[in-house]
Order: C-alpha cells, then structure tokens, then sequence
C-alpha cells in the first residue's frame, strides 16, 4: 500500500532527525564524564572518545581540595536554599494579602510588582551595584540573597495571588469564625492549600538561583563568598582550569551531576515549573 | 474598616514591599540620575555630574540632537493630541490639564536644548563619533538574536511538531530536550570551550573521523566565534520553546484534524489553516521569551569567549560588564538604560502586534 509505505517514511524521517538531536543533547554529558576518569595526557591523545584506561578520581580529588569547589558548592546549596525559603514566605503572605486583604493603595502595589516584572536586569545591576556598595552590603552574603530574593519576587507574588484568587473563601470563613486571626489563617489554611503554587515557585526559583550568573559576578567577588556558577568561571580561568581539561571537566560533573540527577528524578514538575513561571514572565 | 485593621492587612505585604523598594525601585530611579554622572577612577561612590555627556558620547553629539528633538516633537504632539483624558484621572480636569502643560513644557525645554546645542557644535565642528564599542555590542546581541529567532524556533517548532505526530506522549524527548535549557549557562560554556578550542581540538576531531575534516577550523578563533556563540546557543536554548510549542500543540483538539481530512484538506492545508492559526498566541510568547533571553545573554559568552578574541563575541550586558568593572558607573548606567529602552519598546511591539493579528 502505497500510502502505507508514505506513511512509514515519514515516520522513519522525524524519528531519525528526533533521536540525532537527542543524541547531541546526550552525547557531550557522557563525554564529560567518562573525560573526567582519566588524566590529562590520555585525554589529548583519545580527545575523550575511549573509556578510561583505569579509572581514578584523582581530578575530583583535586577540585576538591585545591579547586575550592566544595565552598563554592556549599555556598550555591546556601544561597539557593535561604532564597527559596524567604521567597515562599514573602511572596505567600503578599500573596495572600492582595488576594484577600484590604487596604489602601493595594492595586497601585499590585501594578507596581507587575510593571517591575518588565524591568530587564542590565538595566538594573549598575545601580545596584552602586547602591549596594553605599550601604556597605557588596560583598556580603546577606546581601546577595536580598538580591536574588528580589528577582524572584514578582513573579512568585503573581503566581500565589492568581492561585488565592480562585480558592474558595469557605474554608477561610469557617476559620475566621473559630476565632483564627488573619496570621494564623494564612499559616493554616492558606498556606497548605497552595500546595501547588507553592511547588511551582520553589522550583522556578531555585534553578533561578543556581543557575544565577551576572548579580553574583557583580555582588560578590570574595573566593569564600562566590556560588558555584561564579566559582566554576573563576576555576576555569586559572592555570589549571586553562590547561587540565580533564580537572575542568571533573569540576563540571561536580556541578552537573546533582543537577541531573534532581532533574530526573522530579523532571514532571520541573518541567511543569519552568515552563509556568516562564509563559507568566 | 479602622486604620489599625488597615495597618494589619497592610503588614502583609510590608516585607515584599520594602525588599521591592530597595532593590528595583530605588536603582530604577537611581540608574536615570546615575548615568547623569562620572565617578571617579578610584572611588565608585564619589561621582561628578557630567550632564548629557554620557549620552553624547554614546551617540555621538549630532545624533544625541536629533534624538532629543524628535523626543520633544513627540511630546508636545502627544500632549496636543490631548490623550491624558483618556487616562482615568477620576475626571480632575485639573490635573489632566497640568499634566498636559507640564508635558508642553518638557517637550519645549527638549526643543530649546537641541537647538542650542546644535549652534555650539556647529560653530565647533565637532566629529561624527559615535561609541562603536557599544554599538557593535548591541549589533552582535541582535546577531544572535536572529539566530535565536530564526534557528532555534524553528528546530523547536519542527522537533515539537515531530514528536506531537510521531509518538504518543514525547515524554523521553521532552526530558532529554529540557536537560540544556535547566543545565546552567556557565556548564555548557565551558564544556563547549573545550570540545571547541583549536587545542585539543576534540569537535574537529569528530568531524576528521565521520568524513567532514575539511569542515574542521578554528571555531573560536576571529571570524567563526560569534557564529559559534550563537548556535551554542541556540542548541542550548531551543528546549524552552519545544516545550513550550509541544504543550500548544496538544490542546489542538484531534477532532479538528479529522473534520479536515473529512473535508479533504491535505497535510500542508491542515498545517496552515488550524496548526498555525491556532498556535499564534503561543508562537508569539516564544518568539517575546526569545527576544527577552538572547539580547540579555551574558554566561555563554562569558565561559565560552570571554568576550575575545579581540572583542569579537563581547555582547551588549558583557560591554555594560566590563564598563563597570572599569569603574565607568554612569557609562555603564546610561548603556544599561539604553538597552532596557529598546528591550521594553521590543517587546512591547510585540505585544501589540499579537494583539492585532488576534483580532
């Protein structure tokens, strides 16, 4: 049947092109690593092509001992974690407080979160940084997180506003009879039902924050203070990050590998995440 | 409602607010009165009001005229035109018309300006000048822009378009898709430098071995890094846009599909009268989201190039970087608001557009 054979041609054509793009999606991860195992005189001899001739962890050793990679690890789980929690907490209670409260000047704030939305960040780092350094908050851990929980502000506050909006006010009805001040209701009953508003933000923002480049660079130039991303830069642009590849590469799976593999274990949601936090962007 | 309740509800967005203030509000003001001055090599803090001149030298005096003439016709016109009525001032006339005068007389202080700057500088035969450095920064941010928008939507778009039809859910090809985009800028830079540098060579390497050596070059080197950056790029990006489009093209109901081959619509009349058609809200948020990503670009770059060599992949926020890493705060501030301007309008125009081809 001709039509058939139309068919499976067709179908031979896309998935040839699908999996030749998936591979190159695929192939420089393995390549990385299997690079990583060996030294880097095998390295330049194979180009990475062939599987180590013996294992060893010799390059992971050094990026962690003399790389600085496990500070710069723990300082990106730090930044990432305390941004996340602050971000959830403000922007719910904000949140919330658009939603459901009433005060003076509430669509005026609303409209000012949305229209901040618009304003690109090189726009806005300059200043920052200026501003920053006057009240002495450059170089600072605390003020790097302020930073960033800024950045993810906006978008966060729009998407619980969106969510309280169309939950049904029963529940908080009930509560408000029972005596629950409007604190506790937002602890209690709003906050646990916004699961789902609450999963979004969280995961938008934390591959906001550990992805982050160009406020780190600007904020923090201090090695002990520097997040992953930055110190990743930093390492490659030192002897050895120049001319070791294979410990360059060791010091990418480092920081790719978690990635990874938190990205296979929840991908439904993250993918779900950022393609929600973006179509609102 | 007493004003201690009002203060209560208030609290509430208390903390967003003030971080809000801080880091967005005050800079956004701040960057306009910044990029007025010049700091001092030593001392960021410690600026000197310079006036226009950053403006003036980024585009050159003449054009700086010319702009801030045609800014000042627009403005008496738009305040002629009367549209402050339409904004719902609560029906003040009085306000409406104060902000119309104001407006007349900033649109007169920009005539005035312009046209006494232009008697000095033509008695001073001053040069055409303008900053090449940043311009062809700008330029390059566009390069990779169109790149951007024409390579990677459309891999996207046909890679969406492939999966919809050839496999049921496309649940494996959306994970490996999406693994780039969620990857961080700086990993794919510098894995790419390697697999890309004229030493080792591991990409021409490949290339010798599957039969294309005469392909191989130095890809990073003066007249391919650009070119490179950008389909980095795009093979780093396009993941978004897949996603994006390959969710729209599942809520095309398969019903409409079957009315048509029913009709006998062919293959290409079905593509172009419901998938298109129906995707154009969507296409236009990928193409905005496009825009948005790429002329802002800065950790590519930054871990593939550098910049180099000699300039040639220094993109628009790696100038504005690099100007303020030289202490060049109200130059940088001025090239920072230039950019937010023609980011802003860009996407705005966007907006319009779609809205125009919905109706």
């Amino acid at each position: 049947m001709p039509e058939q054979v139309k068919k499976t041609l067709y179908l031979l054509v896309i998935h040839t092109l699908l999996i030749a793009v998936a591979l190159s999606c695929i192939f420089p991860f393995v390549w990385m690593i299997n690079s990583s195992l060996k030294p880097n005189s095998e390295f330049i001899q194979d180009h990475g092509f062939e599987p180590p001739s013996e294992v060893n962890f010799e390059n992971y050793i050094y990026t962690f001992t003399k790389g600085n990679l496990g500070t710069y690890f723990l300082n990106s789980i730090l930044y990432t974690f305390l941004t996340v929690i602050a971000i959830v907490i403000i922007s719910s209670l904000a949140g919330y407080g658009i939603s459901r409260l009433k005060f003076k000047g509430k669509n005026l704030i609303f409209y000012m979160i949305l229209a901040a939305m618009m304003i690109p960040i090189p726009a806005a780092f300059v200043p920052l940084y200026v501003l920053l350094k006057g009240v002495g908050l450059l170089n600072t851990r605390i003020g790097y997180i302020l930073a960033m929980v800024n950045v993810g502000l906006s978008l966060s506050i729009y998407l619980y506003k969106t969510f309280f909006d169309q939950l049904p006010k029963d529940l908080e009805e009930s509560a408000r009879i029972d005596g629950c001040g409007k604190l506790r209701i937002w602890w209690h009953v709003m906050f646990p039902l916004a699961k789902p508003a609450t999963g979004v933000v969280v995961i938008f923002n934390a591959l906001n924050v550990w992805n982050e480049l160009i406020l780190a660079l600007v904020i923090l130039s201090r090695k002990g203070l520097m997040p992953l991303q930055v110190g990743l830069l930093k390492f490659s642009q030192s002897s050895v990050g120049l001319t070791q590849y294979t410990t360059l590469m060791a010091a990418l799976t480092i920081a790719a590998l978690p990635i990874i593999i938190i990205y296979l274990i929840m991908q439904k949601h993250i993918i779900k995440g950022m393609t929600a936090g973006a179509t609102v962007g | 409602m007493n004003k201690k309740e009002q203060l209560i509800n208030f609290s509430f967005v208390a903390p967003a607010l003030a971080i809000f203030s801080f880091f967005y509000i005050i800079p956004f003001f701040y960057t306009f009165w910044l990029s007025l001055h010049k700091a001092s090599p030593t001392n960021v803090l410690d600026l000197n009001f310079v006036g226009a001149q950053n403006f003036k030298d980024i585009f050159s005096p003449q054009i700086f005229i010319v702009l801030v003439a045609v800014v000042g016709i627009f403005l008496i016109l738009f305040a002629l035109k009367n549209k402050f009525q339409k904004l719902s001032l609560n029906n003040k006339k009085g306000l409406a018309q104060t902000l119309q005068f104001a407006t007349i007389a900033i649109g007169g202080a920009c005539l005035i300006y312009a046209a006494t700057t232009f008697i000095t500088i033509s008695r001073q035969a001053i040069d055409f000048n303008p900053d090449l450095q940043w311009w062809n920064s700008v330029r390059r941010s566009f390069y990779i822009t169109l790149w951007g928008l024409t390579f990677q939507n459309c891999l996207a778009f046909i890679l969406a378009l492939g999966v919809d039809r050839a496999t049921r859910t496309g649940k494996l090809y959306r994970v490996i898709f999406f693994l780039l985009p969620v990857l961080g800028e700086v990993i794919i830079g510098l894995l790419l430098r390697i697999m890309l540098s004229h030493y080792p060579g591991v990409f021409n390497h490949l290339l010798e071995n599957i039969g294309l050596g005469q392909w191989a070059q130095n890809w990073l080197g003066k007249d391919m890094a650009l070119a490179t950056l950008a389909v980095s790029h795009c093979w780093r990006g396009f993941g978004y846009g897949f996603i994006i489009l390959l969710a729209g093209l599942q809520t095309i109901p398969e019903q409409l599909y079957e009315a048509a081959r029913i009709d006998g619509a062919n293959a290409w009349h079905r593509f172009t009268k419901i998938t298109v058609p129906m995707l154009v809200p969507i296409i236009f948020l990928v193409i905005i989201l496009t825009i948005l990503g790429t002329v802002q670009i800065i950790g590519l770059p930054m871990a593939l190039t550098r910049g180099g060599p000699a300039g040639k992949t220094t993109v628009s926020v790696l100038r504005i970087f690099y100007d303020l890493n030289n202490s060049h705060v109200g130059y940088a501030s001025a090239e920072g608001l230039i950019l937010g301007l023609i980011l802003v309008t860009l996407s705005f125009g966007m907006l319009k557009i779609s809205k125009k081809m919905k109706s």
